[in-house]
This record gives structure tokens, C-alpha cells and sequence, in this order.
């Protein structure tokens, strides 16, 4: 155990030189490659950190668009909401409308055809009224109320006014001084004589006098004078009966007609 | 048996060439190779190859080792410090080798590898604290204790070289007297023991040597020239570690 002093003096040579040397091909060399690396690193960090920044920016802005084109969303939703809403309100009442419309036209359609339908069974019912009253007259009617009828007719000219008369013998003239007598029933010679004397006594002249038979006249008896005719029959006071009839009914749907359009509006 | 390696082997005049030499220039130029290879194609990427991984983890565990020792950056610390860790490191392993003899197995070796340590000692102490500053510690905590700091200093140096020096001397020695009783399978073991014993003595060759320069270096911040920082160990704790 002793100590080479030229060895001990080359040894401490020999490591100030391995301390240089791996001082210049190790420790410098390896430390300037970390250093390196660290900045890269770090240069390389602030830059994800920038970019996660400019991320976070740009999400956030989005998130913000899409909250905004949500809330947009909505509001258009809210909106086509309403005007769907007001549109078929709108439609709704339109149809409504449309509906009653047609309805009241149905109605006063329906009201119109029932009207005409009414007047028409009752003119029907009228006339058939009017045939039965005629038909059970022209059965009932013979010759003993013909003489009635005469007596009858002879009473109603007797009853005309001065004028009349006048008017009635100026047109004798015309006639050539005949008159034409219609009945329903042939006359027999006594009640044409009748006819005949009161004739010529009422008109103050020997007239001839045509008798014809007329069996529309059911019951009754005319007087015709160049145009001028005085009548007494039953078919007469039947037309006036279905004449007042009608008009008396026509009064009545008028009346009902108005009353139900009042009460409709 | 040579028990020492310092036997010359070559001789021109005051010149001489011995084992703890030669087996020192092939350390060097081991070490100095394999950096060459590997810083010659060093890359600042993330794609590293397996040398610059292998000396990245090297250096860097060295650094933090002697900022952990030290509390202080280790840039001024680490080619010092550094290679006489790889140094002895790779002397020590190399030791498996036959034929090789390890140059920490010579006491000159040790004992200049522990002068380069007390000559650093105030050197990197006077760089941080000045002259003045560096010299008072001797004085403190009062004159009395100077020739107590100086047998202190030299005694520490001593305890390195001779530290160093038993271990590895006695481990080859060992090796070497099992070899001739039981040639086979024991001197395996020891020699297995031997790296073990090799590796740690270079770690704490490495940390007391960074122990004293950090004792140096922050002595302005005790009383008595020992760092009163709770994460600096102290010598005799250290020291602890050192013995076999």
C-alpha cells in the first residue's frame, strides 16, 4: 500500500482530460439536446395552449351561434305557431261562414221548394176543390134548378142601373137587334116564353132571341149582346171562389215567408 | 499474486507505463467513444435512439442527484462531479473482465482522484463566496477550531482515497485468494458482489465529493462551515454509507 507518485500525478492528468473530454462530448452535447427538446417542448405546449385557447374561442362562439340559431329556432317556431293558429282560426271561420251561408241558402232553398211545394198542393188542392164542387154541382144541377137559375138571372138584370141598360140596348144596333141566351139545360117553351117576355120587356123591343146550350155553364144562364154579356152561373161564383182562394193563400205564405226571415236574421 | 497494479510494465526513463494507466487511457477512451458515437448523431426530437436515451437518463439522474445534494443548479457541478462517477463506474464494472485490474484498485489512483476533490473543494468554494468569505470558515465558529477545519479537510481526503482504495483493493484481493480455494462458482458470486460493491462506491466517491463542495459552497450560510440546510447531508452521515 504506497503511492506511485508518477502514477498518482499521470492519474490526476489523466482526469482533468476525461473531464474535459466528456465535458465536451458528453455532458455539453446532451444537455443542449434536453434543453432543445424542453424548449421544443414548451414551445410546442404554448402553441396547444394557444390552439386549445383559440378552440375553446371558437367552440364558444359556435355554442353561442348555435344557442342563438336554437333561440331563432324557437322564436320562428313560436311564430309559425301563431300565424298556423290564425290561420285556421281564420279558415276555420271562413268555413263556418261558408257553412251557415250555405246553409241559410239551403235553408231558404229548402224553405222555397216547400213554399212552391205548398202553393202548388194548394192550388192543386184548390182546383181539385173547385172540380169536386163543380162535378157535384153538374151532378145535382137539372132542370128544376134551371128554373130557379132563370128566375135568378131575370131578378139580377132587372137590378142593373140605368147606364147599363143604355149601354146594353145602344149595342142592339150592333147586333142587329138579336141577343144570344146560353143555358146549361135545354129550356122548354114555357120558360123560353118567360125568357123571351122579360127580355122584351126589359129591353123595350122585339128582339130575337137565339137559346143555345152552353154545358160549361154547370148551372147557370148568360146574356150575350154583340159582345156584351150579363151571366149568372155557378162556375162563376166557383172562379171567384178559387180566386179568393188563391190570393188568400198567396196573403199567407207572403206572411210566413216574411215572418220566418225575420226570425232567421 | 500482484497485489498492486502500479507495477510498471513499460519503462523509459522517469516515464513509466503501468497497468493503472494503461487501464485508465482504455476507461477514457471507452468512455470518450461511446459519448462520440452517440453525440455525433443527437437528435432534440422525441425520437431518440437508445445511446441518447441511455446518456440522457445518465445525465440527467446525475443532475438531479447533485441538485439534490447541493441545492443548487448543477451546471457548474456536473463535469466535475459527473465524471468521477462515470469514472470510477466503469473502472469498478470493468473489473468482471479477466485480465482487467481495476485503476481504483491503486492507491494512486484513489488518492489523486481525492486530491482533484480537495483541490476542488476551494475552488468551487472561493467561486461562490470569494476568498475572504471561503477562508473564514477555517476561523469559525473562533480561531481555536482552524487546525481542527484543516486536520478535518485533509483527514476527509485521506478517508476518500483510502475508502475507495480497501474497497475495490480488497474485493480484487479477495477475488483472488477464493480463486485459489474455490476455483469454481464462489469467485462468480464475489465478483457479482464486487459490481454491487463497485457501483456503490462510485455513488458515494460521486456524493461526498459533492457533499464537501456543497459544504463549501453554502458555508456562508452556517456557523461552523457545515450546511445547516436540512436537505444537504452531512458529512458523518454520508459517511455512514461509506462504510463496508
Amino acid at each position: 500500500m504506497s503511492i506511485d507518485w508518477f502514477t498518482f500525478t499521470a492519474q490526476i492528468i489523466n482526469f482533468l482530460i476525461l473531464v474535459w473530454l466528456l465535458s465536451h462530448f458528453l455532458y455539453r452535447p446532451i444537455i443542449n439536446a434536453m434543453n432543445d427538446r424542453q424548449e421544443q417542448l414548451v414551445a410546442e405546449h404554448n402553441k396547444a395552449i394557444s390552439a386549445q385557447q383559440e378552440a375553446e374561442t371558437v367552440a364558444a362562439t359556435y355554442r353561442q351561434k348555435t344557442d342563438e340559431l336554437a333561440h331563432a329556432k324557437d322564436e320562428l317556431l313560436a311564430e309559425a305557431g301563431k300565424e298556423i293558429l290564425q290561420w285556421k282560426e281564420n279558415h276555420l271561420h271562413r268555413a263556418r261562414t261558408e257553412v251557415d251561408d250555405a246553409k241559410t241558402e239551403w235553408y231558404h232553398s229548402l224553405k222555397r221548394e216547400k213554399e212552391a211545394f205548398i202553393r202548388e198542393v194548394r192550388l192543386l188542392m184548390a182546383n181539385h176543390v173547385q172540380q169536386m164542387s163543380r162535378r157535384v154541382l153538374s151532378e145535382i144541377a137539372n132542370t128544376e134548378m134551371q128554373k130557379g137559375v132563370i128566375k135568378t138571372f131575370m131578378k139580377n138584370i132587372g137590378q142593373i142601373d140605368e147606364q147599363q141598360k143604355c149601354q146594353l140596348v145602344s149595342l142592339l144596333e150592333t147586333s142587329r137587334h138579336r141577343v144570344l141566351v146560353e143555358t146549361a139545360f135545354p129550356l122548354d117553351q114555357s120558360d123560353r116564353d118567360l125568357v123571351t117576355q122579360f127580355l122584351h120587356d126589359f129591353l123595350g123591343s122585339e128582339v130575337g132571341i137565339d137559346f143555345e146550350i152552353s154545358t160549361e155553364l154547370i148551372c147557370g144562364m148568360e146574356l150575350h149582346v154583340a159582345g156584351y154579356k150579363i151571366a149568372w152561373n155557378i162556375n162563376e161564383p166557383l172562379e171567384e171562389l178559387e180566386e179568393e182562394f188563391v190570393r188568400t193563400l198567396n196573403e199567407e205564405i207572403t206572411l210566413e215567408s216574411v215572418t220566418d226571415m225575420s226570425a232567421t236574421t | 499474486m500482484t497485489i498492486s497494479p502500479d507495477e510498471p510494465l513499460w519503462q523509459w526513463g522517469f516515464l513509466v507505463l503501468n497497468r493503472t494507466i494503461l487501464f485508465t487511457w482504455i476507461v477514457m477512451g471507452l468512455l470518450v467513444l461511446v459519448s462520440w458515437l452517440v453525440t455525433r448523431k443527437l437528435t432534440s426530437g422525441t425520437a431518440l435512439t437508445r445511446g441518447q436515451n441511455l446518456l440522457e437518463v445518465l445525465v440527467s439522474g446525475l443532475r438531479n442527484q447533485i441538485r439534490e445534494v447541493s441545492q443548487q443548479e448543477p451546471g457548474a457541478y456536473l463535469p466535475f462531479i459527473g465524471t468521477l462517477f462515470l469514472f470510477i463506474v466503469v473502472s469498478n464494472i470493468l473489473a468482471i473482465v479477466p485480465g482487467y485490474a481495476s485503476p481504483t484498485s491503486s492507491l494512486s489512483t484513489t488518492a489523486a482522484l481525492a486530491t482533484c476533490v480537495f483541490v476542488a473543494v476551494p475552488i468551487y468554494g472561493i467561486a461562490n463566496q470569494g476568498l475572504k468569505n471561503y477562508l473564514k470558515q477555517y476561523i469559525s465558529p473562533s480561531l481555536f477550531m482552524l487546525p481542527f477545519n484543516v486536520i478535518g479537510e485533509l483527514s476527509r481526503t485521506l478517508a476518500l482515497a483510502v475508502r475507495l482504495y480497501g474497497n475495490m483493493m480488497s474485493g480484487a484481493v479477495i477475488v483472488a485468494i477464493l480463486v485459489s480455494f474455490v476455483p469454481l462458482f464462489v469467485p462468480v458470486l464475489m465478483q457479482a458482489f464486487g459490481l454491487l460493491t463497485g457501483v456503490i462506491q462510485a455513488y458515494i466517491f460521486a456524493v461526498l465529493a459533492m457533499v464537501y463542495i456543497a459544504s463549501a459552497t453554502q458555508a456562508k450560510r452556517g456557523t461552523n462551515g457545515n450546511s445547516t440546510d436540512p436537505n444537504v447531508p452531512s458529512e458523518s452521515s454520508t459517511n455512514s454509507l461509506s462504510t463496508k
